[in-house]
């Protein structure tokens, strides 16, 4: 965890907060004409920490995480203002290649997302944008990123088969493997449980706990104890403003924001 | 709850139950009726090996479709092949790239009026384009009015099928910054295979037995011809001249042919469904 406890367990300080990965500056963002769903963020993202985005349906929450690797791109008519510096350069240039960003940005998305395509070349696909690797350093590269994600053991013999045949938590970590094959340094996951079991769900926790040492995660949720359980940084989100940023345990046991307080409490939201 | 409501309610729904068997089962019968009617008529013909060897004949001689079912193959073939790339490129650009814009609105709107044209106008279109100006009818200008045919039903199933492939997945491929083409090409596609695959069958469906786009372009031949700059026979065609005769024998070739397409386009129909199978597991 990111605090020190004392004997009594009260927290009493927090980790001094480590570099910013991702250093976003009164960003603003527009579905369509003027009328803005974010209104001036300003957040930092802790290198290799986990940073949960909390809040209501419709904070804005999502579409801050679908800012960080500018996926809205896609849809003409959305745009963002302001500045997000990924190490120090701003992805929102447009001269910013997308493909070299994608590289480095990672994303997994709630409803799982297997390409119709088998288990191996699921993987391989997203490795194979970037890299032509001899057919023995793919195998290995697809093995290394399945173990990564915890699911080599439940596919290893069945990689020719469909990614569509698995159960949903396991394709959930094969969207996971094929966003850590490419070697991405931020990984952004948008609610990735919240269409999973419970058992599934821990896996994916597990797994997030297992990832936080060598990427910087991003993620998502509904479920407050979900952020508790695996977010070392933690925003709570309302009507497009960052209302209060801070250390998971701070944010959830001593916010210092009435808002906050009223809505980690279930008070409304 | 007021029970006359209920008692209304579960009147309703049967009246509505049976109008739905009713109108299945007439509509099985019917298709039914033409298959049976089709193997009484048509096997006979088709149970002699000289269909498929001996050319169409004079009146009063026997004889086989040879020259017919193979100009029926080249032509619809030929047909396929031009149409079937332009027309999921079509639909492709309208979905992949101009989705929900005033100029795919329009191609759409022209498609769907194609789709519904008369095809003997399309026939008289290719007549005034590839055959006056020519001189004399060709297998060609079959092909191309075959192909103007399928174009719109293959546009119109590569938009449906592309429009049913999740969003969500092309995000996810986007998101590990794969370019446009890529996705297009390997998950969109694939995602859309058997979909896709259907729009051509079907289009193969259709035009296989059409007649009146060829009469005006590739006509007939009694003879066996390869030169696709000469006319050429088709079942179709040669169902029409031989149905409508007085001489036996040709009546028999006729339903021949008429079995030929009619099983021809089931076996395909199947073909496509297993291959769709297969690819998904």
């Amino acid at each position: 965890m990111s605090m020190l406890m004392d004997p009594m367990g009260e927290a009493t300080a927090f980790e001094q907060m480590p570099g910013a990965k991702i250093r976003i500056k009164d960003l603003r963002f527009y579905y369509k004409g003027d009328v803005a769903a974010l209104k001036g963020i300003n957040l930092e993202l802790a290198e290799k920490r986990v940073t949960a985005f909390i809040g209501p349906s419709g904070c804005g929450k999502s579409t801050l995480l679908r800012v960080l690797n500018r996926i809205y791109d896609l849809y003409p008519g959305q745009r963002a203002t302001g500045e997000v510096l990924l190490d120090g350069r701003n992805i929102l240039e447009p001269a910013y290649d997308l493909t070299e960003l994608r590289s480095k940005v990672g994303m997994v998305f709630q409803k799982p997302t297997p390409f119709p395509l088998s288990i191996y070349e699921n993987i391989a696909f997203g490795i194979r944008l970037y890299q032509r690797l001899p057919k023995s350093e793919m195998d290995e590269r697809v093995e290394w990123a399945l173990r990564k994600a915890a699911l080599w053991d439940e596919v290893k013999d069945k990689l020719k088969q469909s990614g569509m045949g698995l159960s949903g938590g396991q394709q959930q970590r094969l969207c996971i493997a094929r966003g850590i094959a490419v070697k991405p340094e931020v990984l952004l996951l948008d609610e990735p449980a919240s269409a999973l079991d419970p058992i599934s769900t821990a896996k994916i926790e597990q797994l997030i706990d297992e990832l936080r040492t060598d990427y910087t995660i991003v993620i998502v949720t509904h479920n407050m104890q979900q952020a508790v359980r695996v977010a070392d940084y933690t925003a709570f989100m309302y009507l497009g403003n960052l209302v209060e940023f801070g250390p998971t345990q701070k944010l959830f046991q001593n916010p210092d924001e009435q808002q906050t307080r009223d809505y980690v409490t279930g008070r409304f939201g | 709850m007021d029970a006359a409501l209920v008692r209304t309610r579960k009147r309703r729904n049967r009246v509505v139950a049976v109008l739905s068997y009713a109108v299945t089962a007439l509509g099985l019968l019917i298709l039914a009726a033409i298959l049976w009617s089709l193997v009484i008529n048509g096997v006979s013909a088709v149970s002699h090996l000289t269909l498929f060897t001996e050319m169409t004949p004079p009146p009063g001689s026997k004889g086989g479709l040879a020259n017919a079912i193979f100009g029926s193959l080249v032509m619809t073939g030929l047909g396929t092949l031009i149409a079937t790339p332009v027309g999921i490129l079509a639909g492709t650009f309208l979905v992949e790239y101009r989705r929900g814009t005033a100029i795919a609105e329009l191609v759409q709107f022209v498609n769907d009026m194609l789709v519904s044209a008369p095809s003997i106008i399309v026939g008289l279109f290719v007549y005034t384009m590839l055959v006056l100006p020519f001189g004399h009818f060709s297998a060609f200008a079959g092909a191309i009015s075959l192909a103007i045919i399928a174009l719109p039903v293959i546009v119109r199933t590569t938009q449906d099928m592309l429009l049913l492939v999740p969003n969500g997945l092309r995000e996810a491929a986007f998101a590990l910054g794969a370019p446009k083409w890529k996705v297009i090409t390997t998950v969109s596609y694939r995602a859309a295979f058997q979909g896709l695959l259907t729009g051509v069958l079907l289009a193969v469906a259709r035009i296989s037995g059409e007649t009146a786009p060829l009469l005006f372009t590739a006509l007939n031949n009694q003879f066996w011809s390869n030169d696709l700059t000469k006319p050429m026979a088709s079942l179709p065609v040669t169902i029409y001249q031989f149905a409508m005769s007085p001489y036996a024998d040709w009546r028999s070739l006729a339903w021949g042919g008429a079995f030929l397409i009619t099983f021809a386009v089931l076996i395909l129909n199947i073909g496509a469904r297993a291959i769709a199978a297969r690819s998904r597991s």
